[in-house]
């Protein structure tokens, strides 16, 4: 006999367990239910949360804005995908292990001469893409692997 | 001539208000975020926002509020809306089971210092440290609520009468204990 799939449990109703066991077990058999005032709550929950997030989104963008330290990416791509997966690849991989760290240090000292070289003439900046290209791949399947894990 | 230069006036003072909006706006921002933003948090990176991760493994899904990262582990923040500046035992499983889950799929370390920002109707914010559970623990917790669908272990009732008063469920709640009571007595005679 295959044995019945459960659908994921999520965080809040695992929580739920928390508050009272009988109430999750009476949850699962009539279905929700919100009395008034807790339904007013939950309004009020859920608006809190929408400004939660769009103070979190315009932060996030700030941190964006401070944080363009991809040199030559941003000479050869501007502010493409590309880029942003090499900053990913750079958060993601470089910067937990101390040689990747040790990398990212040398890059910052070097790359914006590099950069400034690279950008004065579209031979080079084409030369820098194919060289780039290998670790935009790896870039992008490390997003593609990190979004399916979400 | 006198027109042009005007019109000229005006706009430049239009940029500039707009800019000094934005710039008025940005710093309010900052100011509400810094005022509840703990110490250890108020260099780290936001890294992830209202974000939603599965655990597949654990059959375990968890929206993340926020996340922040400092020395290279995630810091977890939940937000609640309260009348009161309190923290609940869900409160505390609730992220730990986020933790549990953002770990499983980013393989990231998460800290087990979670933060709850309890937020009262007229917007005060407050901060508070709580220690998350395991991710073993997490694990029996899930477990334990697939059995308690199942019906193979008993429900525990809550000692909160005040959350017994306002249950939506109270009516069926008193039912089923009046039964179980009876059941109890029969075999007992």
């Amino acid at each position: 006999m295959r044995a019945r799939r459960r659908r994921s449990t999520t965080a809040s109703e695992l929580a739920e367990i928390g508050v009272c066991e009988q109430r999750v077990v009476l949850q699962s058999q009539y279905g929700p239910r919100h009395s008034a005032p807790s339904r007013s709550a939950l309004e009020r929950g859920v608006e809190a949360h929408n400004e939660f997030l769009e103070h979190a989104r315009r932060l996030q963008a700030r941190g964006n804005e401070a944080d363009r330290r991809c040199f030559i990416a941003t000479t050869v791509y501007g502010e493409g995908f590309e880029t942003q997966a090499l900053r990913t690849l750079r958060d993601q991989v470089l910067l937990r292990c101390r040689v990747g760290v040790w990398v990212i240090r040398l890059y910052y000292r070097v790359g914006p001469a590099i950069a400034r070289y690279v950008a004065k003439s579209n031979c080079r900046r084409a030369i820098a893409r194919i060289v780039l290209k290998p670790f935009v791949a790896l870039a992008a399947l490390m997003l593609l692997w990190s979004d399916r894990g979400e | 001539m006198a027109n042009s230069a005007l019109f000229w006036i005006f706009l430049s003072c239009l940029v500039l208000a707009i800019l000094a909006l934005r710039a008025a706006r940005r710093r309010r921002l900052l100011i509400r975020e810094r005022r509840w933003l703990p110490v250890e948090l108020s260099r780290a990176r936001l890294v992830f926002a209202e974000r939603l991760f599965v655990a597949r493994s654990l059959a375990l899904a968890a929206r993340v509020d926020r996340a922040y990262e400092v020395d290279g582990e995630i810091r977890l923040v939940e937000l609640k809306t309260r009348s009161r500046h309190r923290v609940y035992a869900s409160d505390v499983i609730e992220l730990s089971a986020q933790r549990t889950a953002l770990e499983a799929a980013t393989r990231r370390r998460v800290s087990r210092v979670g933060y709850v920002l309890t937020q009262t109707p007229f917007g005060e914010r407050l901060v508070h440290r709580v220690i998350l559970l395991s991710s073993a623990t997490v694990t029996q917790l899930v477990a334990r609520r697939a059995q308690l669908l199942d019906g193979i272990v008993k429900p525990r009732c809550t000692r909160n009468a005040r959350l017994c008063a306002s249950c939506p469920y109270r009516t069926e709640c008193k039912e089923r204990r009046t039964a179980l009571f009876r059941d109890g007595l029969e075999r007992k005679s």
